[in-house]
């Protein structure tokens, strides 16, 4: 009964921590559907997949925050016309590859491991994005 | 008592929203009924999440994850991909401990397929299949573990290289 206390205590602190960034993004995301049109997204974005996809890894690789966030904006990407392919990079960046991180990271485990691990991390984004949308597309 | 300093970030994109409210009413409902739509979309979700948190908070701590992750192995590898998903909080709070694991026998490939795999969270699963469906969901979790292990492979082979290996 203690750990389950102690469980819903820590979720709790954790769910709450996520509140302000949350609705911020929401806060943001409604903007950004009044203010960006179609158009605008297409030219971020609309440079073909292999290009795309390491625009979405870009973006992803330099934001912060609880991976949710990457869902909700990813989706909603998805939806102004970006590709699978560019957002799934764009999500899995979001995780796997911490730019705003990297001095801590190389601090603690090493600058070498940092550097090597994030751009690894970051190439094989694309190859999990590309082999994504090649799997859905062809329809399992 | 310390503010969270997202708290700032939410009371600067409110006061764009109070800004537009003054400027351009227009704008402004059209971007708040959309922020409610979608907060309304997602709210449900969350009890969900929550849920999931609690169980994940209660029957798996980081140090049941450390206590495996050095098996053998085969057991340390498993141990490293569920490790790796199941392992929760911000990424930087596992370096110390990843680098007192690599101190004490796992391998910078070990490291790095764990720090990969936690792009997986099983926490927000409801969250990924509500924007993306089950199937990406799930061809997504798979891609991402199999690429863990060549991202192992990648960073052991560049690792080589070092003249300060650790």
């Amino acid at each position: 009964m203690h750990l389950m206390k102690k469980s819903i205590k820590k979720s709790t602190k954790a769910l709450f921590n996520m509140v302000p960034i949350l609705i911020s993004i929401l806060l943001l995301i409604g903007l950004l559907d009044s203010f960006l049109s179609k158009n605008v997204y297409e030219k971020v974005f609309g440079h073909g997949t292999f290009l795309d996809s390491i625009i979405g890894g870009l973006f992803g690789s330099i934001s912060a925050g609880a991976p949710v966030n990457s869902y909700i904006l990813g989706g909603e990407f998805l939806k102004n016309g970006v590709g699978l392919t560019a957002v799934t990079a764009f999500i899995v960046t979001w995780v796997s590859v911490g730019v705003i991180q990297l001095p801590i990271e190389g601090k603690i485990l090493g600058m070498k491991f940092a550097v090597i691990r994030n751009i690894s991390a970051f190439v094989l984004a694309i190859f999990v994005a590309l082999i994504t949308s090649f799997i859905i597309k062809i329809g399992v | 008592m310390k503010i969270n300093k997202s708290w700032y970030f939410l009371l600067a994109i409110s006061l764009i929203y109070l800004a537009l409210f003054c400027c351009n009413p227009a704008i402004f409902w059209s971007s708040f009924n959309f922020f409610i739509k979608t907060l309304i979309k997602i709210i449900p979700i969350f009890a969900f999440i929550f849920i999931l948190m609690v169980l994940v908070n209660k029957y798996i701590d980081n140090d049941f994850i450390i206590k495996h992750l050095r098996g053998s192995k085969i057991k340390s590898w498993f141990y490293i991909i569920i490790g790796g998903i199941i392992s929760t909080g911000p990424m930087y709070v596992w370096y110390p401990l990843l680098s007192d694991l690599r101190n004490k026998g796992i391998s910078n490939g070990e490291v790095a397929s764990f720090l990969y795999n936690r792009s997986i969270k099983p926490a927000f699963l409801p969250i990924i299949i509500l924007y993306f469906g089950v199937t990406y969901t799930v061809v997504l979790s798979i891609v991402i573990i199999l690429m863990s292990f060549v991202q192992a492979l990648l960073v052991e082979f560049l690792m080589s290289f070092s003249l300060n290996k650790k």
